[in-house]
């Protein structure tokens, strides 16, 4: 934190729309998009991938996360631009060959959803706490699904459900 | 106009709304409350660091995450009360982005401010539509033009530890510097355009000091706090920082002072004196007063005991 000296402005990069490169489920993927653009909107509305949800736009709820480079992100206060060069994965990118994950056929198996608006979000935030920490206890799992708000309050369900998933990532290691 | 900047020295990072976290600006942009130029913060060089100083102290640079904050063991081991309130407030998600300088710098959570279909002192109109309906959420100390409390959760736990402001083109501050009497119509705090705020300093903690952070809140996660407050327990250093009140963090010295004088949970009472409160938000005094007691309570309980 030292005294900074003051820079010329016309050396600072500036991207008002700018090709963003990255990869998205695996698929590289090189796009026009807004300075301005969230990954959230990038994701719906350029790539059509509707999957991850468009909740309460303020980073509260959870509906609209994702992976960022295996970390979870809230994509509607991510800028697009940010993600240039990164790996992202989406709701759409976990059932591989059609078959469900073990956290989609838990919440499957124990009808973890109501409406459905907020299973992507759980889904991607558990994915990354079991990859991360797949002998997660019961304190660490609630703690990681406190980025996510259901208003269907179906939480007992979805405790059901990822406790069942972090059952079955177990039993395959 | 949908231009991003990204800058890589600190002088550079001016002109704009900085953005690191985004858990404020993304907000804002969504609801036009912002057009122009973003300058994103991500490239920029020294923010980041978490570092102890000589004689105790340690510095976080305006780019370290609340989530780094709350679970560096020198933050936990030195400052409490602060690591509780970076590691308890918003969502885990939230804090793994959220940063020490845009919690400080965040603009007001008012409803009123972020709609678009509404005007206010603070989004360049006039009037405080928070006022004229008489909101729960409003202030009930020292309210000015606008009646909004300051939303900073950090800032309340860094006035507890009398912790200081680094601003480039500045200097160091403390956070009722930063933040003024909160009188101003327009602007949450005093820094201007070209002053960057470019981290925090808490100094050396007090032997035997111990402290706290505590919220009451209409949801566990991802609410904004109804009152919230950090407080510091040493003799001769008694601090109780307090926000969700006041449209700035405060103090409350007659609390601090009978914390002094040994009066323990009953201090809690003091707390109250000077509030102001229109119906709608009545409730917050006797919240607050509730709200330091649990506290205390918790603080004082003898080791092993639940309060």
């Amino acid at each position: 934190m030292t005294t900074p000296t003051t820079t010329p402005m016309a050396t600072t990069r500036v991207a008002q729309d700018l090709v963003l490169e990255l990869l998205v489920n695996g698929e590289p993927t090189r796009r026009l998009v807004p300075g301005h653009r969230s990954l959230l909107e990038f994701l719906r509305d350029e790539l059509r991938l509707t999957g991850t949800k468009h909740g309460c736009d303020v980073g509260d709820c959870g509906a609209c996360t994702v992976l960022v480079d295996g970390e979870p992100r809230l994509s509607c206060i991510t800028l697009a631009a940010d993600c240039a060069g990164t790996a992202v994965e989406t709701i759409e990118g976990v059932a591989v060959g059609g078959v469900l994950d073990p956290v989609q056929a838990a919440f499957d198996a124990h009808v973890a959803a109501q409406c459905g608006y907020c299973t992507p979000g759980f889904v991607m935030t558990l994915r990354h706490l079991f990859a991360d920490n797949p002998d997660a206890t019961e304190s660490e799992l609630r703690t990681a699904l406190g980025s996510n708000i259901c208003r269907c309050t179906g939480y007992v369900k979805i405790l059901t459900a990822a406790r069942d998933a972090q059952r079955r990532i177990q039993a395959a290691r | 106009m949908s231009e991003v900047r990204y800058p890589t020295a600190q002088g550079q990072a001016v002109w704009g709304h900085r953005r690191a976290g985004g858990t404020d600006v993304m907000d804002r942009l969504r609801h036009g409350r912002i057009t122009g130029a973003l300058v994103d913060l991500r490239d920029v060089a020294g923010l980041e660091g978490l570092v102890a100083l000589p004689g105790g102290s340690v510095e976080a640079g305006a780019k370290v995450t609340l989530a780094r904050l709350a679970t560096d063991a020198k933050v936990r081991a030195g400052w409490p009360g602060l690591a509780d309130a970076a590691g308890g407030l918003a969502t885990p998600q939230i804090r793994q982005v959220a940063t020490v300088g845009g919690s400080l710098l965040q603009r007001t959570r008012c409803a009123w401010f972020r709609s678009p279909d509404f005007t206010c002192h603070k989004s360049g109109g006039s009037g405080c539509p928070a006022l004229a309906a008489d909101h729960h959420w409003n202030s009930i100390f020292g309210a000015g033009p606008c009646v909004a409390p300051h939303p900073s959760t950090l800032a309340v736990a860094l006035l507890a530890f009398d912790g200081l402001v680094l601003a480039d083109g500045r200097g160091t501050l403390t956070v009722p510097e930063l933040y003024g009497d909160g009188q101003a119509a327009d602007r949450e705090h005093t820094l201007t355009d070209e002053q960057l705020l470019v981290g925090i300093r808490l100094p050396p903690p007090l032997p035997g000091a111990t402290s706290g952070w505590f919220r009451t809140a209409s949801r566990a996660r991802a609410e904004w706090p109804l009152v919230e407050a950090v407080i510091r327990l040493v003799p001769g250093g008694m601090r109780v920082a307090v926000g969700g009140v006041a449209p700035v963090p405060m103090r409350l010295p007659a609390v601090e002072a009978a914390l002094e004088a040994g009066e323990g949970v009953a201090a809690a009472a003091k707390a109250i004196a000077g509030a102001t409160s229109n119906p709608g938000s009545a409730y917050k005094v006797t919240l607050l007063e509730r709200t330091i007691a649990t506290l205390l309570e918790r603080l004082l309980a003898p080791p092993g005991v639940a309060p």
